[in-house]
């Protein structure tokens, strides 16, 4: 038989075929900064176990992953859109965005009245964290479509469109807080916001409303610290003193005030300077009565009740119930005490568990009031941790107690949105249209792949991708800033050309941007691992690995495209 | 000077693709003028004539990416009225432009299905069934002459005349009636412009397709076309059966008409 073209073409094992994969590279830069961080942080002097190391200790993972996912996500965004061919400048900007859209609904609830008239819109004194984020990618993805639609109805390079938004945006958000988070009095807003309740930790505690007594010393306490539905309002009242009349009003009906009661607090309001001030006031008028409040607790206050309270509450937990937990915390003492025996050499008494116990342990049992925060900012993976726990891994040297509880949230999203986003490449119609779009645009408009729909979808992708990166923030750590996500994006893009992303489109893999991920999530955490490195070994090492990802990928492409 | 043809011999099937009196005019440049052509069912129709003949203008217009300003097109005896590309792949017209309309960048089976993709679900977030895809494209091929070794193998490391197959392939596995070659031979190396043509052949074969090729090279024509039709400045100036051409009929009326021996004997001076 005549030789073809088609035995030109050498036949490759499975092994080769391995090594040939586009985002081998980044592999072998990922295994080599996992060891090496891992030797410099402890590992080399425990016999060359890089596992053995305070990067890779419980806490070391916990913090590692956090970082790795924040940049992982926006990263899968940039690069699905750099396939397509194009680029996005503004996730960091977007990132602010986010942030800033979702904490000062949060502080301030919703308030729209047409300008210039009384006509009110909407008038919302809570906006539930569901709310919050779904009200904030609509106004994400919304910037997305209108960035997508711009490149691809002018033909402007993205880069131009994008580093334009970098600025709008950036810029949108300081307006926004220097507009909107501010006290009437105040000239303007402060561009950060530090104090939203624990969202993911509140607690509804409605079902022992009868049984909860307030001694006259903690409320004013109570008051301020406990319950956040009261909370919120008040900030709201704060920020209109000129109208404190209605905004007490609105707090009197969801807290049932009696008049006499409402009269006294419009009386004294005008005259308070602050919240702590309006709450102690309240707190003296209503003598903070369970009766007109509604019990919405953080976790870790629900378990600073008086004894008398926490024992009230441990009466009304199902016996068999408190017997479990019970028995668990005694299980987890004796480990504890066993385990710290072991370590100083002498016996420990495992520590006794009182009703009390139970009944703090029992709160945090109790499921979050809101879910979405703690999807966005809780643990995830608990049961991992509680589980390595118990076979001897994961403990404190000091105290033999667990050391973690869980993962970051932002861990499960990281991987959630890079399955999602293989799937999407490797087995849907809609990845051969992305491939296609950044590979040959003409190609894929020939046969009928709507590239002007994939391309603007993209752009809506990585404004979702930013959104959640700041949803996971703020309901993590409960605060936010103008500054957030600054430089974000070229650290997304740099993380999507060592997963083997072109600048031209139509290339790389989703492994691959996994890989690049971990490679500068635990370069950039590597210093407080390491004490005498410091953050300019961080660049040197991003600029360096990011240039030769950029040459493996040129001559990547070249072997695939034949050299064209 | 209108060339002298001799009769074309006459068929008896009806034409799968009739063009009457097609004309184009872009603003006051005339591009097509009174164009008529039949295509035949399992016949290659050689589309001749010189740079700026028309013969762009003309393809473009069969495959709905210009509406004609004047005559009809008749796809099995029928008129069609193609307002976009869409329609005209609808009604069975296949063209395999110059540059493939390819990805290099993408596999075989990724570039065979590009927006046609085989999936379960609806949308575009459908399920790829890609191992029946990888099986298709490799079928599709190989009944056109190109065996391939993996279809998970990227466009751009295959040779131009495997490129040019896994278009006309994919052209005629989407329903294509008429297949519009575009010059495929220009731009190949010689060994691979002869797997083309065969290929072009094997379609041939199949004798369910009629085939319009736009060349420019004469032997090539010679070689597959059972018909010719010369352009020139927008007109036709010439068409025939094999049969009925003589070789120095074909390179006088490819030049345009003009006389090879009057443009040989003024270089001689």
């Amino acid at each position: 038989m005549a030789r073809s073209e088609a035995d030109r073409r050498r036949k490759v094992g499975y092994g080769e075929s391995l090594l040939r994969r586009p985002e081998i590279g980044a592999f072998i830069v990922m295994i080599v900064v996992l060891v090496s961080l891992g030797w410099a942080s402890g590992g080399w002097q425990n016999n060359l176990n890089f596992l053995d190391s305070t990067a890779f200790s419980p806490l070391g993972v916990r913090n590692n992953t956090r970082i790795v996912a924040q940049l992982g996500i926006i990263a899968i965004g940039a690069f699905m859109l750099m396939v397509a061919g194009e680029f996005d400048l503004s996730i960091g900007s977007m990132i602010g965005f986010a942030g800033m859209s979702l904490a000062l609904l949060l502080k301030w609830g919703l308030h729209i009245t047409i300008p210039f008239t009384d006509i009110v819109l909407v008038d919302l004194d809570v906006v539930p964290p569901s709310l919050a984020f779904l009200l904030t990618l609509g106004m994400t993805l919304a910037f997305g479509w209108l960035i997508g639609n711009i490149v691809v109805r002018s033909g402007l390079p993205s880069f131009i469109v994008t580093l334009a938004f970098l600025f709008f945006l950036r810029g949108l958000t300081e307006v926004c807080y220097r507009f909107l988070n501010r006290a009437p009095g105040d000239r303007s807003g402060s561009t950060q916001v530090s104090d939203l309740p624990d969202f993911k930790n509140l607690i509804d505690l409605e079902r022992f409303r009868s049984i909860i007594s307030y001694p006259a010393e903690q409320a004013i306490g109570a008051a301020k610290g406990c319950l956040s539905v009261f909370e919120r309002p008040l900030n709201n009242s704060l920020a209109k003193l000129d109208n404190v009349k209605d905004n007490i009003a609105n707090l009197a009906t969801t807290s049932k005030m009696s008049p006499e009661q409402l009269a006294r607090i419009k009386e004294l309001a005008p005259a308070t300077t602050s919240k702590e001030e309006l709450a102690a006031k309240i707190a003296e008028v209503c003598k903070v009565d369970p009766n007109t409040i509604s019990l919405e607790m953080e976790r870790v206050d629900a378990q600073k009740l008086s004894a008398d309270d926490l024992l009230a509450i441990f009466s009304q937990i199902p016996a068999g119930r408190a017997e479990s937990l019970r028995n668990m915390l005694e299980a987890d003492a004796t480990r504890t005490a066993e385990r710290l025996s072991n370590i100083k050499g002498n016996t420990v008494t495992p520590a006794s568990i009182n009703d009390i116990d139970v009944a703090k342990e029992f709160f945090m049992t109790l499921p979050t009031k809101n879910p979405v925060a703690d999807l966005f900012g809780g643990n995830i993976l608990e049961w991992l941790a509680n589980w390595t726990n118990v076979i001897g891994w994961n403990i404190t040297e000091r105290t033999g107690a667990q050391w973690i509880d869980g993962l970051y949230a932002v861990v499960g999203w990281w991987i959630f949105v890079a399955l999602v986003a293989w799937f999407v490449m490797q087995r849907t119609k809609a990845g051969n249209w992305i491939y296609s779009t950044g590979g040959n645009l003409q190609a894929a408009k020939a046969n009928g792949v709507p590239t002007d729909g994939v391309k603007i979808s993209l752009f809506m992708t990585t404004a979702a991708c930013a959104t959640i990166f700041a949803a996971t923030q703020v309901f993590d750590t409960n605060s936010a800033d103008a500054a957030k996500g600054n430089l974000k994006e070229l650290e997304a893009i740099a993380t999507a050309v060592v997963g083997g992303a072109i600048l031209t489109g139509g290339f790389g893999s989703i492994w691959g941007v996994v890989f690049g991920a971990i490679i500068f999530g635990l370069a950039q955490n590597a210093l407080f691992y390491i004490p005498w490195l410091d953050g300019a070994y961080y660049r040197m090492f991003l600029g360096s690995i990011l240039l030769a990802a950029a040459l493996m990928n040129e001559s990547i492409r070249k072997r695939f495209t034949g050299g064209i | 000077m209108a060339a002298k043809t001799k009769t074309t011999t006459t068929t008896t099937t009806e034409p799968v693709i009739r063009v009457s009196n097609l004309s184009k005019r872009f603003g006051n440049f005339t591009a097509l003028n009174n164009v008529s052509l039949d295509v035949h069912v399992g016949e290659v129709h050689a589309l001749l004539g010189d740079n700026g003949a028309g013969k762009s203008t003309l393809i473009k217009t069969l495959a709905g990416v210009h509406a004609p300003n004047g005559g009809q097109i008749f796809i099995d005896g029928e008129v069609v009225n193609f307002k976009s590309p869409r329609d005209a792949s609808e009604a069975g017209i296949g063209v395999v432009y110059q540059d493939l309309a390819i990805n290099p960048l993408a596999t075989v089976t990724r570039n065979f299905f590009l927006g046609r993709e085989m999936a379960v679900g609806l949308g575009p977030f459908s399920w790829m069934k890609m191992r029946q895809m990888d099986r298709i494209a490799t079928e599709q091929m190989a009944s056109i002459g190109i065996h391939i070794s993996d279809p998970e193998q990227t466009v751009g490391t295959m040779s131009g005349g495997q490129k040019q197959t896994l278009a006309i392939a994919r052209a005629i596995y989407f329903g294509a009636k008429v297949l519009i070659l575009d010059e495929p031979t220009s731009a190949l190396g010689q060994i691979q412009q002869m797997e083309v043509l065969k290929t072009i052949r094997r379609v041939q074969q199949r004798g369910d397709i009629a085939i319009i090729l736009i060349t420019h090279n004469e032997i090539h024509a010679r070689l597959i076309a059972d018909r010719f039709t010369f352009l020139s400045l927008g007109e036709v100036i010439g068409s025939g059966h094999r049969d009925d051409m003589e070789s120095g009929d074909i390179r006088r009326l490819m030049a345009g008409g003009a006389e090879l021996a009057d443009l040989a004997a003024e270089l001689a001076v």
